[in-house]
């Protein structure tokens, strides 16, 4: 007598048609068609196996009806984009090329390029807080040694920048005294060479005087 | 399905992912082409949330960049080993994303099954089209899928909606084939009592 569990096993065979009623079409062997008995009898004799046969039959019709989702066309190129740079997939190839792809492709990453950057501009940077001597030994890493060259740098930054501030105000003095005196030097020209041209401007008041001069002598000899 | 027909897409996998793992990387994106629409379909059904289902074909199609070199086609299909991955991700995910799901699950699921089944019915009386009806199913259909555990969802999507063999689907879950048929059983029974259930609240 088959139980529930074995039931269940021949229902999906059953669902999908490799389990089937003995028919003129299709003939069953022995061990098939006993089988199929077995299915049938307790289908028929337990509640809870025929329930869950119409169960399962009826949730099958329904996903029969559900299309297929559908897949935004935007994603294929997401994937491709987000794996273009090709560097995996030359780390699989086989022989020489794929050896010294994989031995050179953690190398030729942008991330590792960066911090291959950065170190070098970090190594610089010490080696000028260090003195910038040309030839750099393990003594010019000393903490003192460097700390003591950093100060002094930093000393003679300030004091630059002091230095170069109060000449710029010293020079801006002079420069404002300069345009001054060129600007007076010019006032004075200009006052020069308006003097002079009224000087010569003799045609119209001339004329004038003349004919005063002229009028008091005739009001004399009268 | 025909044998052969298996066997012939079989026979283009392996071929491609040979080409791949020689550096082609045209190859590679004819993998993508052909495998995209049938994780992607997989995911969504898990997950039942589109962004989400984009996210996850990413990452999957990312890992199997990174790992196709562990690809073995003598120990199996492409597809097995690519279901296998994706099952892999989709249970870190679930595992991963527990208990923000514990919390809005009943406030979100519910509804869509109920909003499924509420734009079913009027489309009986009022919408013929048959995409459409189809397409009103699917969301249904992804509710009820959304209540099912993890165990006889997968179960269920890998038989019924990838149309995958009871042995593929043990491969890829890694259990016996008659524990694959029993989970399949009781997770459409389940389902169909889901379905059923709402059917009668509307």
């Amino acid at each position: 007598m088959m139980n529930c569990a074995e039931f269940e096993i021949l229902l999906a065979d059953f669902i999908d048609g490799t389990l089937n009623a003995p028919s003129m079409n299709q003939p069953l062997n022995a061990a098939e068609e006993a089988k199929w008995n077995s299915f049938a009898q307790h289908k028929e004799t337990c509640a809870d196996c025929a329930a869950l046969a119409e169960e399962v039959q009826s949730a099958l019709s329904f996903m029969e009806m559900a299309a297929e989702p559908e897949m935004p066309q935007p994603l294929i190129g997401k994937i491709l984009h987000a794996t273009n740079s090709g560097w995996e997939l030359k780390r699989h190839a086989k022989g020489f090329r794929g050896w010294i792809n994989r031995a050179l492709g953690p190398i030729l990453q942008p991330r590792f390029v960066m911090g291959a950057m950065v170190t070098v501009m970090s190594l610089t940077m010490l080696t000028r807080c260090a003195g910038g001597e040309k030839s750099m030994t393990a003594a010019n890493l000393d903490p003192v040694r460097l700390w003591t060259s950093l100060d002094t740098r930093v000393h003679r930054v300030w004091d630059r920048t002091v230095k170069g501030y109060e000449s710029m105000r010293v020079v801006y003095e002079i420069r404002g005294q300069i345009d001054e005196w060129n600007a007076q030097q010019a006032a004075n020209d200009e006052a020069a060479a308006d003097a002079k041209a009224n000087s010569r401007q003799l045609p119209e008041s001339g004329t004038q005087v003349g004919t005063q001069v002229n009028q008091q002598n005739q009001d004399g000899k009268k | 399905m025909g044998t052969g027909t298996a066997a012939n897409s079989l026979d283009q996998d392996s071929t491609v992912v040979e080409r791949c793992l020689s550096g082609d990387a045209n190859a590679w994106e004819d993998l993508v082409r052909t495998h995209t629409r049938r994780v992607y379909g997989l995911c969504y059904r898990f997950t039942g949330r589109d962004s989400e289902a984009q996210d996850l074909t990413q990452d999957v199609f990312l890992r199997v960049y990174r790992a196709l070199g562990s690809f073995r086609a003598a120990e199996g299909c492409f597809t097995t080993w690519l279901t296998r991955l994706t099952r892999n991700l989709l249970i870190d995910h679930y595992r991963r994303t527990r208990n923000q799901r514990v919390t809005d699950s009943i406030e979100d699921q519910l509804p869509r099954v109920e909003q499924g089944f509420v734009s079913t019915h009027s489309s009986h009386q009022a919408r013929p089209d048959t995409a459409l009806a189809g397409r009103e199913a699917s969301e249904m259909l992804q509710g009820a899928l959304g209540r099912l555990s993890p165990e006889l969802r997968e179960t269920i999507i890998l038989r019924d909606l990838q149309d995958m063999e009871y042995r593929e689907i043990a491969d890829v879950l890694e259990i016996p084939e008659g524990t694959v048929k029993s989970r399949l059983n009781r997770g459409r029974a389940e389902l169909a009592r889901i379905l059923k259930k709402h059917r009668e609240a509307f």
